[in-house]
């Protein structure tokens, strides 16, 4: 059985935690509306108002005037989140954090010692709640994808069981939107087939889908179906780092995608160092307004973890496509090949620039860890408003 | 075309065409070998377009001119298995007609025609060297070259030519092997390109074709391409495009210790060394220390190895990390007698090999990560 543990508007959380006097008060954590910053979190006071995270600071205000910003504390949110991990890491070793605030946990092997799944996830709950004085919500379910939903059932302070027995009977009232990897447009184009409702989708024949999403239709059906084989990784065993991102518009201005595909490399660069790890193999992948999807990928000659040389692989890779670019409905970065940091061949010829890389790399990735992400920005990233805030995807890999 | 050929030499002169023959090639046509037979005797043409060569083919006697393509595995698997010393080729209608004792084969033979040329050595402004000089220069630096660097034209060997010398370099960015070779310039001025790198394959070619090891080479060296002849070949070979690294700038003038080393005993350690280590940890770690310097590797689940070699070392001891493979390439090429001189500055710095004949190949350690 798979748990998914989503801590409640984690960063607003931990801010009322630490300053009573905000409890019962709106709180946005984010960036400040001159600085066009974006919400990060929201408590559920503001939320009543329509803010909610990713919305401009700008915008929220105007919703809620009389909120409480607060600039994100990055380092002491990823504190408390090491303590939260902490609490998994008792019950099982195979933790998947998605981000700061949520992972999956498979606890099929902990049953014997710890009890059932669903006792598992009492106590994990008491545990947070305890040690940090935070809540949870968790979802418990016989694979990822019903575990995810699950813990977004009962939000906040919640806790939702999925019966193997019972999966049909709580997938099926749900909204296709429910459905990783639909998003507006496909919910648009399901709609145009009279499907609103996980019941109504799973009604369809397969070919029909696979012509309106290519092989991401069978994949849709299978969900449906509440089928979802992929294991809990932990990251230290993770054979792939990858971030991808679909927009809310499909893009097809070259400029726009190198932006987005730099903050998608830097992302994946940073999580590669914060691991110790280098890779060898740079993906790119590339899905377009009509679900048509490739990948390319590419071989270093040594495993890095530099964003300067990730970047010129993935951007390599990315300019032999541009010819042919089409409206770009996704787009992602991703490496594999990975091994652990240990000694590093050094070179003749590029010795200074390997350094300079490596300290640029260092420097910005203490910034941040200090100040957040988007405390340091590239000038194209900037422009184009391309930030990626890292969701889980159906087909990661 | 009729011809009379001794078995032995005919199928030597083919294995050395076949070095150039591709495997696999869109171009069928290339998996031939041209024979052309004329009243002054025969040649075997190969290539692929980059390197091509021409060998003469000794020992036969021509009845009667031709030109004809002869698929090369074939032939050679023909002239492997036959057992008689003479064997006879014959060009007829139905195609190449190959008799010897009581076997007789007849093979398709392609249209001489279609076959791309490959140029040969007519007078040209060249150098001169000693075969066996340039042989040994090929056989040191070769090893190093890197057939999959896209950055710089390391996939060959540069021939610089300099004063009285062509310096042949190599290098693949974590090591340089460099080796001087004395030369004469026969109507050379200016050299056309003062930066030609020969692809490695070739340079194979020509360490190969040089047979007897007093027998002069000569090389024309061209803006894009390389002319050279020794014993009975005639190589030519399109240069390597792109830039080869400002070698020169990264062999240290100066280094802070110097060691002697014998390569036998130094060649012994550094195996054993190579046998405890992993893909994770490439890494053996040389200490220099008083008297004594030790090899020590490691690898998770593997083991551990020790090796010690007396040394004269009287400095604080330094340690520093190769990849073994590195070191064991370049004592390999070495006579086990020679004696080496290690040039060493700190740990991260580039250490250097040099031998009295003015060899000097240079290796970056590895370093801790961040």
């Amino acid at each position: 059985m798979i748990l998914h543990v989503d801590m409640d508007a984690f960063y607003a959380s931990v801010e009322e935690r630490d300053r009573p006097e905000l409890v019962g008060r709106p709180v946005i954590v984010g960036g400040t509306p001159e600085g066009r910053g974006v919400v990060a979190a929201a408590n559920y006071v503001v939320r009543k108002f329509g803010v909610h995270s990713a919305m401009p600071t700008g915008k929220a205000l105007r919703l809620c005037p009389e909120a409480i910003v607060l600039r994100p504390r990055m380092e002491h949110y990823a504190a408390v989140s090491r303590q939260i991990r902490d609490v998994f890491e008792r019950y099982t070793s195979l933790v998947e954090p998605l981000s700061l605030d949520e992972a999956f946990l498979d606890v099929t092997g902990s049953r014997q010692l710890f009890g059932t799944a669903v006792e598992i996830a009492h106590q994990i709950r008491a545990d947070i709640l305890r040690e940090t004085r935070l809540t949870a919500s968790v979802g418990v379910a016989p694979n990822k994808f019903l575990a995810k939903i699950a813990s977004d059932f009962d939000k906040p302070d919640g806790l939702t069981i999925v019966d193997p027995e019972g999966i049909q009977q709580f997938l099926d009232p749900l909204p296709v939107s429910r459905l990783w990897g639909v998003g507006k447009v496909a919910c648009r184009l399901l709609q145009q087939l009279g499907v609103e409702t996980i019941a109504q989708l799973r009604q369809l024949p397969v070919e029909l889908l696979q012509d309106r999403f290519g092989r991401h239709g069978e994949h849709l059906l299978q969900l449906a179906n509440g089928i979802d084989g992929r294991p809990v990784i932990p990251d230290r065993e993770a054979k792939s780092i990858s971030h991808e991102t679909t927009f809310s518009v499909d893009i097809d201005d070259p400029a726009l995608l190198r932006a987005w595909l730099l903050e998608l490399t830097e992302q994946v660069a940073r999580r590669l160092r914060r691991h110790g790890l280098r890779a060898r193999t740079v993906m790119l992948k590339v899905r377009y307004w009509d679900f048509r999807t490739i990948t390319r990928s590419h071989t270093l000659p040594a495993a890095t973890s530099s964003t300067g040389t990730l970047w010129e692989a993935a951007s390599g890779m990315f300019s032999q496509l541009e010819a042919k670019l089409h409206p770009v409905r996704l787009l992602g970065m991703g490496t594999s090949g990975l091994e652990q940091e240990g000694q590093v061949q050094l070179s003749l010829f590029d010795e200074p620039d390997r350094r300079k890389q490596h300290n640029l790399d260092s420097t910005s990735d203490e910034i941040r860890n200090r100040f957040g992400t988007s405390a340091l920005r590239r000038g194209s990233q900037l422009e184009h408003g391309a930030e990626h805030r890292p969701q889980p995807r159906p087909d990661d890999s | 075309m009729k011809l009379h050929c001794q078995r032995s030499e005919l199928a030597s002169a083919f294995q050395i065409v076949n070095g150039v023959v591709p495997a696999r090639t869109p171009k069928d046509i290339l998996k031939n070998v041209h024979l052309i037979a004329t009243a002054d005797g025969c040649t075997l043409v190969g290539t692929d377009q980059e390197v091509g060569i021409r060998v003469d083919v000794g020992g036969i006697e021509v009845e009667e001119p031709g030109e004809t393509l002869l698929p090369a595995s074939r032939v050679i698997s023909v002239l492997r298995e036959l057992t008689e010393p003479v064997v006879d080729l014959e060009l007829t209608e139905e195609g190449v007609l190959i008799r010897s004792g009581h076997s007789e084969f007849q093979l398709a033979a392609g249209d001489p025609a279609e076959f791309p040329p490959v140029s040969s050595f007519d007078d040209q402004p060249h150098y001169v060297l000693q075969g066996d000089h340039l042989r040994e220069a090929i056989r040191r630096t070769l090893f190093a070259t890197d057939t999959e660097s896209t950055r710089y034209a390391l996939g060959g060997v540069l021939v610089e030519p300099g004063d009285g010398k062509l310096t042949l370099a190599a290098t693949d960015s974590r090591r340089l092997a460099v080796m001087p070779a004395a030369c004469t310039a026969e109507g050379v001025d200016q050299p056309e390109n003062p930066q030609p790198v020969i692809p490695s394959k070739a340079m194979t070619l020509i360490e190969r074709s040089i047979a007897e090891h007093d027998s002069p080479v000569q090389l024309a060296l061209h803006a894009n391409d390389v002319l050279i002849r020794c014993g009975r070949s005639t190589i030519y070979a399109r240069l390597v495009e792109g830039r080869f690294p400002r070698y020169s700038d990264v062999i240290p003038a100066e280094s802070t210790y110097l060691v002697d080393l014998v390569v036998g005993p130094f060649y012994s350690a550094v195996r054993q060394s190579q046998i405890v280590t992993s893909d994770e940890s490439r890494g053996v770690d040389f200490t220099f220390a008083d008297g004594t310097l030790t090899l020590t590797s490691r690898a998770a689940d593997v083991g551990q190895a020790r090796i010690e070699l007396p040394i004269a070392w009287d400095h604080d001891p330094l340690t520093i990390t190769f990849d073994p493979r590195f070191v064991a390439e370049f004592l390999r090429v070495l006579p086990a007698e020679a004696a080496v001189q290690l040039h060493l500055i700190d740990e991260s710095s580039a250490a250097v090999f040099r031998t009295d004949d003015g060899y000097a190949y240079v290796v970056m350690p590895l370093a801790r990560d961040h």
